[in-house]
């Protein structure tokens, strides 16, 4: 018998909160072997003209400020059979370490495609805003579910 | 101001261990299939743990960042990933121009694995 869920489009992740951490901003641009300051260096992203250290684009995505099973356990992804299909984000503002950004995630769109295998396609909205209730980005997340 | 031509392709550094670590400690994703190798292999049929598509989101944007010429010139814009990427493959980042209007360019970014393989395809639009 096929996998039943209960999931449906306009289902909503658990409200998530949590502050833009310089730290951890070093830790991502150390990954990925960033050169230019402005990603780890307090006084260089100040000359530059931010308020602190920032947030490189593609930084803000669903498990920024929220556990990873947030995701897993509202949607009920099929964690072995999933897979990221693409990520996407659209930019309002400049995100600095410091900021307290806030937010949820919402099932956009939820649909099946017949083929060698047949896949399910699950489209997830999250929104950032920050103290301001200002939307600062909107990070987009599509994953691939083989269905079972 | 006229159309920006691509910057010449960007060859990212070779993927290590340690890399993958720091990305998944940076993004707080602690999925087995990118750090437990006996996970990837024996229980989820991999022949290696996955890289995390974080460095390719990263390295893309970098890119588009520098095509652009500035972190705020990058509107919008959305990464697919192709094909699994391993530890120690060094991908080469390459862009071509869509479409441009007045305020906006559209653009691609290809990422290539240096035995050819495509691993991510990213657009975006870019002011201008």
């Amino acid at each position: 018998m096929a996998r039943q869920t209960k999931r449906k489009v306009g289902d909503a992740g658990p409200p998530f909160r949590g502050a833009i951490e310089r730290v951890k901003l070093g830790e991502y641009a150390r990954a990925l072997h960033l050169t230019d300051p402005i990603y780890f260096d307090r006084d260089a992203a100040v000359k530059a003209g931010y308020r602190d250290v920032l947030a490189p684009p593609g930084y803000l995505n669903i498990f920024t400020l929220q556990p990873r099973a947030a995701k897993f356990d509202t949607f009920e992804v099929d964690e072995p059979n999933a897979l990221a299909g693409e990520w996407g984000w659209e930019y309002f503002k400049d995100v600095c370490a410091g900021d307290e950004l806030h937010g949820h995630s919402v099932l956009v769109e939820l649909y099946e495609k017949k083929g060698k295998r047949d896949m399910i396609f699950m489209k997830i909205e999250t929104r950032f805003l920050n103290e301001k209730e200002e939307l600062v980005a909107i990070a987009t997340d599509v994953t691939l579910e083989f269905k079972v | 101001m006229a159309t920006r031509n691509p910057p010449p392709s960007k060859v990212c550094p070779v993927i290590s261990g340690v890399d993958i670590a720091w990305i998944c400690v940076a993004t707080n994703d602690g999925h087995p299939l990118h750090l437990d190798r006996e996970f990837a292999v024996k229980t989820a049929g991999f022949k290696d743990v996955v890289v995390p598509g974080h460095l390719l989101i990263g390295w893309s944007s970098e890119y588009l960042r520098d095509w652009g010429g500035s972190p705020e010139s990058i509107k919008k814009w959305a990464i697919r990933f192709v094909s699994p990427v391993w530890p120690g493959d060094q991908v080469t980042m390459t862009g071509e121009i869509v479409g441009s209007d007045d305020k906006t360019m559209t653009v691609k970014v290809t990422g290539t694995a240096a035995d050819g393989r495509v691993v991510s395809s990213a657009t975006a639009t870019l002011a201008q």
